[in-house]
């Protein structure tokens, strides 16, 4: 799931404010789960403008719409004739879905309404955690379901640094060293031997933006051809 | 042809429905008696009477309020009661709803930490209110939101509270966004009258 903090109140007043009549869309999937973009937090966001521009003796119009998900043209796509009426957009949805939108309504200036954070796991209600740097070569099966990429901040494939203090991460001593979990992990799965390996470059030639991917079932239809 | 959901929820009915309905008369009169029977020659006073909208839950605050209803307990007559089935359903856009509705302040009164009836609603509704008073800063309404823990029983509690409620509003005065509207409704000549008194 992808995580996002909503924007400081201030900022989005001031991309707001030279308008008369703005949409706010917001995206029910991952931002929803993550109490940054969903149906409720359009509601607050709206609510809030009303009341800080009310303040200062100002009119906004605002227009409220939430859909399923904003990375996908399906849901998109009915968006397209209720976004006329408005003279700004701002999207609560990731960056993926923000840059979707504009694309669609190329017209209209968009403003994002959240920071998108990380992908990440939902721990507790609002406790998120950071898992995937979706780093284009899953390592998880060789090193017990723990990510180096991610959870080691060095970003080593071929075991710890040599830093780590009691089990903890030299870099950040309130977390545990990924390689030591690794270890402890593939010990109490008797698969030792595996870090005998030794793993090759990460091939970040492969994590040049922007990244397409295109479905070997669907690769006739968009002319890819291997 | 298809009806059409209703435009406002039940709570923002409620809430709005708190917030324009007029205190009975009785309550006006002992609130502002000089408005009634001004002095010969003496210009009435118009004092500002809060409009605090209480969100409560009906197994402890609400039966507290009751009683001091029936205890014949004397409070300002500012607030304006809401009843939840519990404090744990209130959510923080019926309070910014309040706000927009013109309410002064806001209070928000549950169980004491432990006695809720459905465990921790009243926990999760202070986690709400703290958000709800930052979010409320933010735009410029700090300090009109407070949550209040009163048990059943504990109806001089509720008068406090109320009180307290009541003194923190006169000292920060009316819901600016209310004022504007206020002004804005009248015309030239009404808004020279009312500066002149």
């Amino acid at each position: 799931m992808i995580i996002a903090e909503r924007k400081p109140f201030a900022e989005i007043k001031a991309m707001v404010a030279p308008y008369k009549k703005i949409l706010i869309v917001g995206c029910g999937t991952c931002v929803a789960v993550c109490l940054a973009g969903g149906e409720k937090e359009v509601g607050l966001l709206a609510s809030q403008l009303k009341l800080a521009l009310g303040l200062e003796d100002k009119h906004l119009e605002i227009g409220e719409i939430t859909v399923e998900r904003q990375c996908d043209l399906e849901f998109l796509r009915p968006l397209c004739d209720f976004v006329t009426d408005y003279e700004a957009i701002v999207s609560l949805a990731c960056g993926a879905g923000v840059q979707f939108l504009k694309e669609l309504c190329y017209m209209k200036p968009i403003f994002p309404g959240v920071n998108t954070t990380f992908i990440g796991v939902n721990n507790d209600a609002g406790y998120y955690t950071e898992r995937c740097r979706a780093c284009h070569h899953c390592y998880l099966g060789l090193t017990g379901g723990v990510c180096p990429v991610t959870m080691c901040p060095k970003r080593l494939l071929n075991g710890p640094c040599g830093g780590m203090v009691g089990g903890r991460c030299e870099v950040d001593p309130e977390k545990d060293c990924a390689w030591c979990q690794i270890y402890h992990n593939l010990e109490r799965e008797g698969r030792l031997e595996i870090l005998r390996q030794i793993l090759p470059m990460h091939p970040h030639d492969r994590t040049t933006t922007p990244g397409t991917v295109i479905h070997p079932g669907y690769k006739r239809r968009y002319g890819v051809h291997e | 042809m298809r009806r059409r959901p209703p435009k406002f929820s039940r709570s923002k009915l409620l809430i709005n429905h708190a917030l324009t309905s007029h205190p009975r008369k009785s309550e006006v009169e002992t609130q502002i008696p000089h408005i009634r029977h001004p002095e010969a020659g003496q210009k009435p006073d118009l004092e500002f009477t809060p409009k605090i909208l209480a969100l409560v839950c009906t197994y402890c605050t609400y039966t507290a309020a009751d009683m001091a209803g029936s205890a014949r307990m004397q409070y300002p007559a500012t607030v304006r009661i809401v009843k939840y089935l519990c404090t744990g359903r209130i959510d923080i856009l019926h309070i910014l709803k309040a706000f927009e509705a013109g309410a002064d302040a806001v209070m928000v009164s549950g169980c004491e930490a432990g006695s809720c009836h459905f465990l921790e609603g009243n926990l999760r509704a202070r986690e709400r209110v703290e958000y709800a008073q930052k979010l409320l800063e933010e735009v410029g309404l700090g300090g009109r939101l407070k949550m209040f823990e009163i048990a059943a029983s504990d109806a001089p509690k509720w008068v406090e509270a109320v009180k307290e409620m009541t003194e923190r509003v006169k000292a920060l005065g009316p819901n600016p966004l209310r004022q504007k509207w206020e002004l804005k409704g009248r015309n030239p000549e009404q808004l020279e009258r009312m500066s002149q008194s």
